[in-house]
């Protein structure tokens, strides 16, 4: 009994030297300090700051999905990336934090601070919960946003619908951007909920589908799901095509992806990180 | 949210009448009631609460926490209830000890407009989210306690200082290398005016 009360004095006193954040009133806070604000916009400075024309060359991009808590495989894949990759930068599917919590996104920028290129995120269902949504744009900006690069369109666009009361994702929003799809050599839509999944009602599939099809999308980009996988379906209504589809997959399944793109076409390959 | 508040106060009721049965005049009159500071249940809490033993080692609050927007980004109210463990009292003279101890807590926590629930609501396929709403919460601290002269209305002030933390920060604590107790645990001031011991 003795010995033991010192003790809790000196693990009380190490616990006390220890602490970063000195105090903290919520788990579910929504206060994001100045230092961490407008990521998205300090990127996109960052990526052209290093283009040097802006008409198209072939470049690549990386592709990572659904970290939620797999914070080491996370880390894992971008240690990985830095040393394999020769990418421009990198595109983070959603679902970066698990319950939209303060601290989740805190983490995820922390360990996202150590990839060497710029990085831009869409947000995902489960960043929409708690505080999440007003956490993601202090944090990243707006959720939906695109940027130029090589005379290549990327979009990103918030899809997801249960979260948000089942309100129906902003159409008229992406159409628009979509509008001046031929002055570019691609262009790429990157939206958490695969449209052919649970989350999007059939109607909202269609009128998604029939945006991709109709403006000739390179490539649409997608988490939600972990398992890596490409999307085809023969069962639609004649008159829509559905165009090539990505699903990211998840660090937890030791996966990224990388996209290659061509004058002519967009190659792209699932790197498995764990040798 | 209702059903917290109706076992809360049941919860007191149930303590008051222990207590009511010793001392006539005391009603549901806490044995003691506390004010602190951060701790992750609100910028500032207020609460009351009794002791479950006759050591007085063991103790159970209810707390209301708040914090303010310019605090948290939005208006975060807490409803929390904790139980005390201080199984050393360690005397500094005859008026002042020391006494570690633990709490464990459980905090519901509703901000404006907020995407947390207790039940998953119903639109959502079953597992599809685990409830989000209710945090569990873990203090290790030191109080400093003051004992007042027998013949006083207040029989004592205790000053506390806790190192705290949640389950959802030790996950992360275990799921991430970069994550260190540092980053997990927080800080916690408080005192508590003691009415009965």
């Amino acid at each position: 009994m003795f010995f033991k009360k010192p003790l809790c004095l000196l693990l009380f006193a190490a616990l006390m030297v220890s602490c970063d954040k000195l105090f903290e009133f919520s788990p579910y806070s929504a206060h994001v300090p100045a230092s961490r604000k407008n990521t998205t916009q300090q990127n996109l400075e960052k990526l052209l700051a290093n283009a040097d024309s802006p008409d198209f060359k072939p470049f690549e991009f990386t592709l990572i999905s659904d970290n939620h808590l797999f914070y080491d495989e996370l880390q894992n894949a971008i240690e990985h990336i830095n040393k394999h990759q020769s990418a421009a930068f990198l595109i983070h599917g959603g679902d970066m934090t698990d319950g939209g919590l303060i601290k989740e996104y805190d983490i995820f920028q922390d360990l996202m601070e150590e990839l060497e290129t710029p990085y831009f995120t869409v947000i995902g269902n489960h960043d929409l919960l708690a505080n999440g949504q007003s956490i993601y744009s202090d944090m990243f900006g707006p959720e939906n946003y695109s940027f130029i690069y090589h005379n290549c369109k990327f979009i990103f666009f918030n899809n997801v619908v249960w979260e948000l009361n089942f309100a129906e994702p902003d159409f008229r929003w992406l159409r628009n951007e979509l509008i001046d799809r031929d002055q570019f050599t691609h262009v790429f839509v990157i939206a958490h909920i695969p449209p052919w999944t649970d989350q999007f009602f059939l109607s909202y599939f269609y009128i998604y589908n029939l945006l991709m099809t109709d403006y000739k999308v390179s490539l649409s980009i997608h988490g939600h799901h972990h398992n890596p996988y490409e999307y085809q379906n023969d069962t639609l209504p004649a008159e829509i095509t559905v165009g090539p589809n990505l699903v990211i997959g998840a660090p937890q399944k030791n996966v990224y992806r990388k996209v290659k793109v061509l004058a002519d076409t967009v190659l792209f390959e699932t790197i498995n990180f764990v040798e | 949210m209702k059903k917290i508040l109706i076992l809360i106060s049941l919860l007191l009721l149930l303590l008051g009448g222990k207590t009511f049965a010793q001392e006539k005049s005391r009603g549901i009159i806490p044995d003691y009631i506390n004010l602190q500071f951060a701790g992750n249940i609100g910028a500032l809490s207020a609460g009351a609460g009794y002791y479950l033993n006759p050591a007085n080692s063991l103790a159970l609050d209810a707390i209301y926490g708040f914090s303010p927007a310019y605090r948290t980004g939005k208006a975060i109210h807490n409803i929390v209830v904790r139980l005390n463990y201080s199984p050393y009292n360690i005397g500094l003279n005859d008026a002042l000890s020391l006494k570690p101890f633990a709490s464990f807590a459980i905090s519901r926590q509703i901000a404006d407009s907020d995407r947390t629930f207790e039940r998953l609501p119903k639109n959502f396929p079953e597992g599809y989210y685990a409830p989000n709403a209710f945090r569990l919460h873990f203090d290790l601290g030191l109080s400093l306690h003051k004992k007042f002269a027998p013949e006083k209305r207040i029989r004592g002030m205790e000053f506390y200082l806790a190192t705290t933390t949640n389950e959802m920060y030790v996950t992360y604590f275990i799921n991430s290398r970069e994550v260190g107790l540092g980053d997990i645990f927080s800080l916690t001031l408080g005192i508590k005016m003691i009415l009965f011991e």
